[in-house]
């Protein structure tokens, strides 16, 4: 059985000119789909597959699930280190992320990747999370910022087997990416990535945080959304680690759904609708994804 | 104070001026300027031989260094707050700038400042400052090509900084095209206003070649796509220095890919990486276009190699294109300080 898009690989994209093949479809046999059910804002536990429906362009299908802890993650924190952060937020950054990774399974790997300008590794996926630690003791704010640039490298760069998470920070400011929104959604929804993005409040003397962030912030939030993730907004620098616990919560609490499309056309965008059968709740998973031709 | 600054020991000066309360500063140059207004109404009086006298452009200099030194937080010390909007000592030296009689070094003088002037807003992604100091300057010098870049550059950054406008997007469904948002009309005002400030520094100097290499890219964003293909296809075709070249076949694959001919937008991305092997932005531009046509392994591959260049790059252009080049701003006050000296 081949594991699917949700499975690491990013879904063919077709080529918008005719005559260039993808090179790398994949037969997609079976899809996992990560999906967070809350009530209230609190997870909702102990549903079983039959408590939620799946269509897959509007044709039911058949779901198990599977533990959450059974698949390997790779979680790829992405941070902005621009000038903008300054000192404070950056201390509140590592310790966040130290909390975060201490959070992960030993099975689980982790990435560094951060953003001024500059888009830079500064630890590749790895499994010991000490490098990754260590890492986040370097972290220095300075120059400008390339944030989309920063979340296309992280979606794509990633060549991994494990199920994939992006935990990007930022404080939602963006001068010198080359890719936009729309481009970065697009690679988004093409993906297996689950994204999830922080960001923290700003403060009453921040000049910056002008309109122009406000609505970039709104298009990070709808590109987690269409991956399945969601926007996290911590109150203060010192309330990110909170806020970073949440989403490693939120990750543990998650149900995975995995069924092999039946009744679909292979190729192409799938739309995926999940609700609950007999609940009410609010059910956020991603909302398709795309096998190319091979 | 002014006299120590121009004798080169600016440490000094800039600890007399912290002394200075606001109220006195404001009342002392204000003196100057009615001194430079009786001198303007009467070449033979008294105060012109006075005015003459006064170490003046000294004086512009100490407050613009005193803006720039406190504008500048130690890094790693305190959140940074970048502000906008004048700050008292750049409109202090501006008045002082003011006062100063309208001869040939004078207007020399004050081409230079407004430009270090402009290109340190620029840099403080401050485009509405950049845009005042570009007017300010061409008060000066209102045929001067380089001034009237400035400004289309501050009009055009001024856009871009609001919201970049996402390309004509793809959605899930590479096969599906989204038209291109639609520009709203203060956008469209600031872009066409810069379209023109882009314009009339070509109509002074024909070889401008970054006004028509910015004129391409404003074209683009307007969606005029003929009219940037041929700017920027002319700017490939003087190819006036390596800077300008990189960016012109940047900004063509940009075109090209929002037309949806993705093929010639990957050729024109590996030309511009050809010539700047360490960019990040043709690397990001080439790996998209990469992923566009279905070659995934090619994208990751590209992207990852832009970013391990990463050690090697000193600047992007793209970038100083955007935030503008800080160095420029401490070449020129240092020319000014050291011309002031002799």
């Amino acid at each position: 059985m081949t594991p699917l898009a949700a499975a690491g690989l990013l879904a063919g994209a077709a080529a918008v000119q005719a005559p260039s093949p993808p090179v790398f479809g994949t037969g997609i046999e079976t899809v996992y789909v990560d999906a967070f059910v809350t009530r209230d804002g609190r997870p909702v536990e102990g549903l079983t597959a039959t408590d939620f429906e799946l269509k897959d362009n509007g044709v039911r299908q058949r779901v198990e699930l599977v533990a959450a802890d059974e698949l390997p993650l790779l979680s790829v924190l992405a941070f902005d280190t621009s000038v903008s952060l300054g000192y404070r937020k950056l201390a509140a950054l590592r310790a966040a992320g130290r909390g975060f990774l201490a959070s992960l399974e030993p099975d689980d790997d982790a990435a560094l990747l951060t953003f001024s300008q500059e888009v830079e590794w500064l630890a590749r996926p790895t499994r010991d999370k000490s490098v990754v630690r260590g890492a986040l003791e370097g972290l220095r704010a300075q120059g400008n910022t390339a944030l989309m640039d920063a979340l296309y490298a992280a979606i794509l760069l990633p060549d991994s087997r494990a199920r994939k998470l992006v935990v990007l920070f930022s404080d939602g400011e963006d001068n010198l990416s080359w890719l936009g929104e729309g481009e970065v959604r697009a690679v988004a929804e093409r993906s297996s990535a689950l994204i999830h993005v922080v960001t923290v409040r700003s403060g009453a003397g921040a000049a910056r945080h002008d309109a122009s962030t406000r609505d970039r912030m709104k298009g990070l939030r709808e590109i987690a959304e269409a991956t399945g993730g969601r926007a996290w907004e911590a109150e203060s620098p010192e309330r990110l680690t909170a806020a970073f616990s949440e989403v490693a919560e939120a990750m543990r609490r998650r149900y995975v759904l995995r069924y092999e499309p039946e009744g679909v056309r292979r190729l192409g965008w799938h739309r995926i609708e999940l609700r609950l059968r007999r609940r009410s709740a609010h059910v956020q998973a991603r909302r398709g994804y795309w096998v190319a031709d091979p | 104070m002014v006299g120590t600054y121009a004798a080169g020991r600016h440490a000094e000066a800039l600890a007399d001026l912290a002394g200075w309360t606001d109220a006195e500063l404001r009342t002392e140059i204000e003196a100057v300027r009615e001194l430079a207004e009786e001198a303007r109404r009467c070449a033979a009086c008294e105060a012109r031989r006075t005015l003459e006298t006064l170490p003046l452009r000294a004086a512009v200099l100490l407050h613009t260094e005193r803006d720039i030194r406190v504008g500048t937080p130690a890094s790693g010390t305190e959140e940074f707050s970048p502000v906008c909007g004048r700050r008292m000592h750049d409109v202090l030296a501006e008045r002082l700038l003011d006062a100063l009689p309208r001869t040939t070094a004078s207007k020399a003088f004050a081409r230079r400042w407004y430009r270090a002037m402009i290109f340190r807003t620029h840099w403080d992604l401050c485009s509405e400052d950049a845009a005042y100091w570009a007017r300010g300057g061409l008060k000066w010098s209102p045929a001067d090509a380089e001034l009237v870049l400035a400004r289309g550059t501050a009009e055009e950054l001024n856009e871009v900084r609001r919201l970049p406008v996402p390309a004509a997007g793809r959605g899930p469904d590479p096969t599906v095209r989204k038209p291109r948002k639609k520009l709203d009309e203060a956008r469209r005002d600031l872009l066409l206003q810069a379209r023109s400030s882009f314009r009339e520094a070509l109509a002074i100097d024909p070889d401008a070649h970054e006004a028509r290499l910015r004129l391409g890219r404003v074209s683009w964003r307007l969606g005029r796509m003929d009219e940037a293909r041929s700017a920027l296809k002319t700017v490939v075709a003087h190819a006036p220095d390596r800077r300008r070249l990189y960016l012109a076949h940047l900004f063509l694959g940009q075109v090209e890919e929002d037309e949806g001919r993705v093929s010639q937008a990957d050729e024109h991305y590996r030309k511009a990486l050809e010539i700047e092997p360490a960019s990040q932005a043709a690397g990001v531009a080439l790996s998209q276009v990469r992923f566009l046509l279905g070659d995934l392994a090619g994208a990751r591959q590209t992207l990852d190699r832009a970013l391990r260049a990463a050690s090697h790059r000193s600047e992007d252009a793209f970038w100083s294109y955007r935030a503008g080049d800080h160095k420029k701003v401490d070449a020129i006050l240092a020319e000014l300080r050291e011309e002031m000296v002799r």
